[in-house]
């Protein structure tokens, strides 16, 4: 560290006498080095489902449940004064069948840990907590799924796990070689993983058994779209797959010009995707082809899945780093608008955009607006929770 | 500007090495100090030999400071001045390699940071780091981190590498501390002491492992630096020659000194 010595001997030849100063100026010179990106070391992306009137909504340390309509804050799990260091990557999961009125799953990240909270009679009504699992070894990224009273889910340390979600139990575990940051897809008695060690495995539902697996370029963090018998799904080569879940083998691939992340929404037959580099791309699978002839430039980097409008002639897509979303007409390939949050601080967009209602919701970070509903057609923001923002 | 010119080249000759090299993070990492370390090296023995004529030109400044009183600043000045540039020292010599050095130390920690990426949300921004020209770099995401019982892109939960990085800074910044019998001096060389491998040591407990990588290998080549270009570092004691140190100041500056402290 002689640089450092050498600038504290450069700050005292130049009279700079005031010790304390001295060792401030230091600390603040290795500060900068180290410190910048820090602030999103406690961030997360946050996650919301919507059911009925109601939004479930799993961010930073706690998972709430708001009104749809006002946006209006139910009840938070835990309680707000408890700030377990525990961000929320993992969007909650309702398992309807299960229990009286329904158990949600969510998993946090730094804790290691799945909850399950058994839903009460109205929404407003405060869950109990179910059980935890808290056996995995690494962070929990991606969003589990349930099927036939399991909870599936990827963990850091490679492994997908099955949980019976009426009592928590673990009914089966598979290692992959690198962490599983997508979520499980299940197609009646198999599900599909697709992990970072650039493989999709698929696994028998009851047991977990290895059917088949298919190796691929580059990391897959993308979850892996069901379309007839063929799985799509892009991974950090920028490459789109589609596999043949009948024989397990790349039947096609296309070449993106970036990372692909952000889950593809699947209209008929037409998959739009985005990569991070906000290219745009609207695939005819059937035939394919692209159905515009270029991809839509956003500007801004894309991770969180898009989302279309009710009747789909309105994609839209959450521009990153810009915090704007951007509506991208289906038909022509054009952008029709783009709107920021009118609020001072847009935030960064990472999360899934979802719709609902003539509803767009969307869930900024590094802002203390966490949760913001839009409505659908004119863009303007209705309301946003924390309430009073 | 920071992140083309220097961050992104770092990032990616990161990832070339990765690539190469096993595959193993903890080895690029090592291999991109000691190349920087190595780029640096003639930079550093320039700055190390300005800082050591300072250090022997001290007692005569000294005296020169004793000669004058507070009401003769500006003579003393002009004085200090003058034996500066007798003796062929520029004060502020030595803070353009410090100049070149800060921003690639700053560029080397800050790409460390990114290609490790500890969340997800850090690994967001890494796609606009990597060439597109350069093949295949993007299929090496997320790098692999495990090295022995270390994730290196989380803090050592044993804390095992930042006890070796602070005592490695302890031992570095003793052998880079000139004896000096300016009080002043002193007490900051201690301050120095205690407070850079407390701060290294700090940083490298709180952030990612491969930072600590990064200051363990800094530190263990600066000391091999020291070793091996002794005369660059050792200095003169007012009065006599430092143990096992024969270089001495050159003769027009002693000559230099002598002449200006005995016009005064």
């Amino acid at each position: 560290m002689s640089i450092w010595r050498n600038l504290a001997d450069r700050l005292g030849s130049a009279r700079f006498t005031a010790k304390p100063l001295r060792v401030v100026v230091l600390f603040a010179a290795l500060l900068l080095l180290v410190g910048c990106g820090g602030g999103l070391r406690h961030e997360s992306w946050p996650g919301l489902i919507a059911v009925g009137d109601t939004l479930y909504v799993a961010n930073l340390e706690h998972v709430q449940a708001l009104s749809a309509e006002t946006g209006k804050v139910y009840w938070s799990y835990p309680s707000e004064d408890e700030r377990a260091a525990r961000p929320f990557y993992s969007t909650p999961v309702l398992a309807e069948d299960v229990g009286e009125n329904g158990v949600l799953l969510v998993a946090g990240f730094s804790d290691r840990t799945v909850y399950a909270l058994a839903l009460g009679a109205s929404p407003a009504e405060r869950p109990d907590e179910l059980w935890r699992f808290a056996e995995a070894g690494g962070q929990y990224v991606g969003t589990g799924t349930v099927a036939s009273g399991l909870f599936l889910i990827g963990n850091g340390d490679g492994k997908v796990y099955a949980l019976n979600i009426e009592d928590g139990s673990k009914a089966w575990e598979f290692a992959t070689d690198d962490r599983v940051w997508a979520t499980p897809v299940v197609v009646d008695d198999t599900v599909y993983v697709a992990s970072l060690d650039h493989t999709l495995y698929a696994l028998e539902l009851q047991t977990g058994t290895e059917q088949w697996r298919v190796d691929v370029d580059g990391s897959v963090a993308m979850t892996p779209v069901l379309a007839g018998r063929d799985l799509w799904f892009g991974d950090f080569s920028s490459k789109l797959y589609q596999v043949d879940t009948q024989s397990g083998t790349i039947s096609w691939t296309f070449e993106a010009e970036n990372w692909l992340w952000a889950t593809p929404v699947l209209d008929g037959s037409v998959l739009y995707f985005a990569d991070v580099g906000g290219k745009v791309y609207a695939l005819d699978i059937e035939r394919r082809e692209l159905v515009w002839d270029a991809p839509v430039v956003v500007d801004d980097a894309v991770r969180g899945r898009p989302a279309l409008n009710g009747d789909g002639s309105l994609l839209f897509v959450a521009g990153y780093e810009k915090g704007a979303v951007y509506a991208i007409d289906t038909t022509t390939g054009t952008l029709r608008q783009s709107w920021g949050s009118p609020l001072e601080n847009p935030g960064r967009l990472p999360s899934d955009l979802v719709t609902g209602d003539q509803r767009l919701y969307t869930l900024p970070i590094l802002v203390s607006a966490r949760v913001q509903a839009f409505s659908l057609a004119a863009g303007e923001l209705i309301w946003s929770s924390p309430q009073g923002d | 500007m920071f992140d083309a010119v220097l961050i992104r080249p770092i990032i990616n000759l990161l990832l070339v090495l990765y690539k190469f090299l096993g595959q193993e993070t903890i080895v690029a990492v090592t291999v991109v100090t000691l190349l920087l370390r190595l780029a640096l090296t003639p930079l550093q023995l320039k700055q190390q030999k300005t800082t050591k004529r300072q250090q022997e030109l001290q007692p005569r400044l000294a005296e020169l400071q004793k000669k004058y009183k507070k009401d003769e600043r500006e003579k003393l000045a002009q004085e200090q001045m003058k034996l500066y540039k007798e003796a062929g020292v520029n004060p502020l010599g030595g803070c353009l390699s410090l100049i070149i050095q800060l921003p690639l130390m700053i560029g080397l920690y800050q790409a460390i940071i990114r290609v490790l990426a500890s969340t997800p949300l850090q690994l967001l921004a890494l796609p606009r780091d990597i060439y597109g020209w350069i093949p295949s770099l993007s299929t090496l995401i997320p790098l692999k981190s495990q090295f022995l019982w270390l994730d290196l892109a989380l803090p050592d939960p044993f804390y095992i590498l930042p006890i070796l990085v602070v005592i490695s800074s302890w031992y570095y910044q003793k052998l880079l501390t000139p004896p000096t019998t300016d009080p002043q001096s002193a007490a900051m060389s201690k301050q120095m002491m205690i407070m850079m491998p407390l701060m290294t040591g700090f940083f490298s407990a709180t952030y990612a492992s491969g930072l600590a990588v990064y200051f363990l290998i800094s530190n263990l080549v600066g000391i091999l630096q020291y070793f091996l270009f002794r005369s660059h570092y050792v200095v003169q004691p007012a009065g006599g020659e430092s143990k096992g140190e024969k270089d001495t100041p050159p003769r027009a500056g002693r000559k230099a000194v002598n002449k200006a402290v005995s016009k005064g």
